[in-house]
């Protein structure tokens, strides 16, 4: 009788296919889980995001002297910045990776007791610089296309996926 | 051996990523719809000016947040849906505000499904948002727990009139005396639904500029002074702008607001006397002008210029006449409410234009700010005669607001409920209100 050499035995006998079955099945598990970590990742910055425009929304809800149509207005630059970083000068590093506060816009908006419109930068308006009014409602958001989520998986090319979450909140301020 | 592994492993694998990807992207929508029903609690709570229309104000208000014709509107699930709208598979619902007097009645109501005790909108004060919306499971749908591959997320909000302010911003920055001389801390000595004619602070007798036809007596009136002279407004201009608008807005809380226990002072260039003056560190003074004087003063024309355009598009001829003025006057539509002489305030359907928050003080001699309170512009009467800016003591009729005991109907924009600290002490200025006017605030 011819005894098998043992290293050949592995190779060709039962425990080699355990093993081809185990590699599969662990290639298998490890894309499932890259996915749902990417999914969960996805799903956290896009909280954050919205956290931020919210932060941004609430904080500028309340203050005075606003003027919307001023890209450089103070109180403007001053909520980003507690939006993005926690502190209204800006002293501290930005929360999300990637995001600046050039991609936060800010739109003030008028309601006719019905429904709510675009409040224009002019006379009248909500040029409060030119004599315009407050505006009754404010839209906070990620401009479009402006903040990307690269999905990164083993393998796998996906295209970045962007998000813009918005909010829209009453002005209370002056 | 790896196919037991595979029958044991998946499933367990499956289930958690299910628990966590489902858990976390509920939580994300509870948050959205929370943020979403606290931007419809406060919206509703703005409009809440005590008349019968409140409601009605407060529910288009808060709809309009959620309007499905902006592509804006509050939305949830990854913003993907508006929040109130209905795909195939997920279905959102608003339910209407509910509306209380009391801020303990609103909070017994929150998250209930039942409004509770609710009110109509000359009581309300408080208002609860409640919110539903179906949240997809993709995971969880394998379980028998999640068969119809989703589940209900509820949220809810109140919003409602804060405490009496200590420091009030945006309102008019008119002042009159306590009629009561301190014995009234509620009205200060005005009676509701009571029809006055604010008359600028003048000397002697009336002559032909007393009290105003089918009002019940003059109030005199002086303006605080809010120049601003950081603004690139001239003063008329900011004179026309606080009566069209109230103060502000400036980020200068001593130009936008009135500080309760504060000694304020008088406009520069409108008349008051040397003792005002001095107030104020003014000089020269410009003399108190007699009642009977039938040339007006400039500053007082120009802010009751502005005050005319919340009665009527149509300026007085006064005003047309002035460029520097009738430039702005686009900005500032008239109320509403056209009605020329409302006498029942819950009545009134307007968007608050006629609404003025006026100071009150210990008495005009010496500027002690005691509070502020409500009054509704009049048209001169029943014909709906505006009232005259070139009138020379600065005659105009005014309803004063109380229904309900509260010191005013509607909040003003902004304020403070903590005393304002004292400029020259550093120390909190005395405020010790139990009714005045509040501000919109989130409770829950």
């Amino acid at each position: 009788m011819t005894r098998i050499p043992r290293r050949r035995a592995f190779l060709t006998g039962r425990e080699g296919s355990a093993l081809v079955e185990t590699g599969m099945l662990l290639t298998v598990l490890m894309l499932l889980l890259v996915a749902m970590v990417q999914i969960a990742r996805l799903t956290y910055i896009y909280y954050s995001l919205r956290k931020t425009v919210y932060s941004v929304a609430s904080y500028l809800g309340n203050q005075q002297g606003v003027d919307f149509c001023d890209a450089a207005d103070p109180t403007i630059a001053a909520a980003i910045n507690f939006g993005l970083t926690g502190t209204t000068d800006g002293s501290q590093p930005i929360f999300i990776n990637g995001l600046n506060a050039t991609m936060i816009s800010i739109t003030p908006q008028q309601f006719d007791g019905t429904s709510i419109s675009a409040c224009p930068c002019g006379v009248p308006g909500c040029d409060t610089a030119n004599g315009g009014t407050p505006p009754n409602f404010i839209t906070v958001a990620i401009a479009p296309n402006s903040y990307f989520v690269p999905i990164r998986i083993p393998f796998l090319t996906v295209d970045p996926i962007p998000l813009q979450p918005e909010v829209k909140v009453p002005y209370g301020g002056t | 051996m790896s196919l037991y592994f595979l029958i044991i492993l998946v499933p367990v694998l499956f289930g958690m990523m299910g628990f966590a990807i489902d858990l976390g992207r509920l939580w994300l929508i509870r948050g959205e719809l929370n943020q979403a029903a606290a931007a419809m609690a406060v919206a509703a709570a703005q409009q809440l000016n005590g008349t019968s229309a409140a409601t009605d104000s407060a529910t288009a208000a808060a709809g309009a947040t959620v309007d499905p014709s902006q592509p804006d509107s509050n939305q949830y699930n990854f913003g993907s849906i508006i929040v109130g709208q209905s795909t195939s598979t997920l279905n959102s619902t608003v339910a209407p505000p509910a509306f209380y007097s009391t801020l303990v009645d609103a909070l017994s109501a929150y998250g209930q499904t039942t409004p509770g005790s609710t009110v109509d909108g000359t009581a309300a004060r408080h208002v609860t948002v409640g919110l539903s919306a179906d949240a997809p499971l993709v995971f969880w749908s394998l379980l028998t727990l999640g068969l119809s591959r989703k589940t209900t997320v509820n949220a809810s909000a109140v919003a409602g009139v804060s405490a009496p302010l200590c420091v009030a911003c945006g309102i008019t920055p008119f002042v009159i005396a306590d009629r009561s001389a301190g014995a009234d801390p509620v009205d200060f000595g005005y009676v509701d639904s009571t029809f006055y004619t604010f008359r600028y602070q003048c000397t002697g007798a009336s002559g032909a500029n007393g009290a105003i036809a089918g009002t019940s007596a003059i109030v005199p009136y002086a303006i605080l002074n809010r120049y601003d002279t950081s603004s690139s407004f001239p003063e008329d201009q900011q004179l026309y702008r606080v009566g069209a608008q109230g103060l502000g807005p400036s980020s200068n809380s001593a130009i936008a607001c009135v500080d309760i226990g504060n000694t304020d002072s008088l406009w520069a260039s409108t008349p008051q006397t040397a003792a005002q003056g001095a107030l104020g560190g003014v000089s020269p003074v410009i003399p108190e002008f007699t009642c009977a004087a039938h040339t007006p003063n400039a500053s007082v024309e120009e802010a009751l210029c502005g005050l005319s355009t919340r009665l009527s598009d149509t300026a007085p001829t006064v005003c047309a006449n002035n460029s520097d003025l009738s430039a702005l006057a686009p900005n500032y539509a008239q109320d509403t409410d056209q009605t020329a002489q409302i006498t029942d305030y819950t009545s009134y359907t307007g968007n608050n234009r006629r609404l003025i928050t006026v100071a009150v003080v210990d008495t005009l001699a010496t500027l002690n700010i005691l509070g502020f309170r409500q009054f509704l512009l009049q048209f001169n009467d029943t014909s709906g005669t505006l009232n005259n800016p070139a009138d020379g003591p600065g005659r105009f009729v005014a309803m004063y607001l109380d229904p309900n005991g509260y010191g005013a109907v509607a909040p003003v924009p902004q304020g403070s409920m903590a005393p304002a600290i004292s400029s020259a002490s550093g120390t909190a200025l005395s405020c010790s209100i139990t009714s005045g006017p509040g501000k919109v605030v989130l409770h829950q």
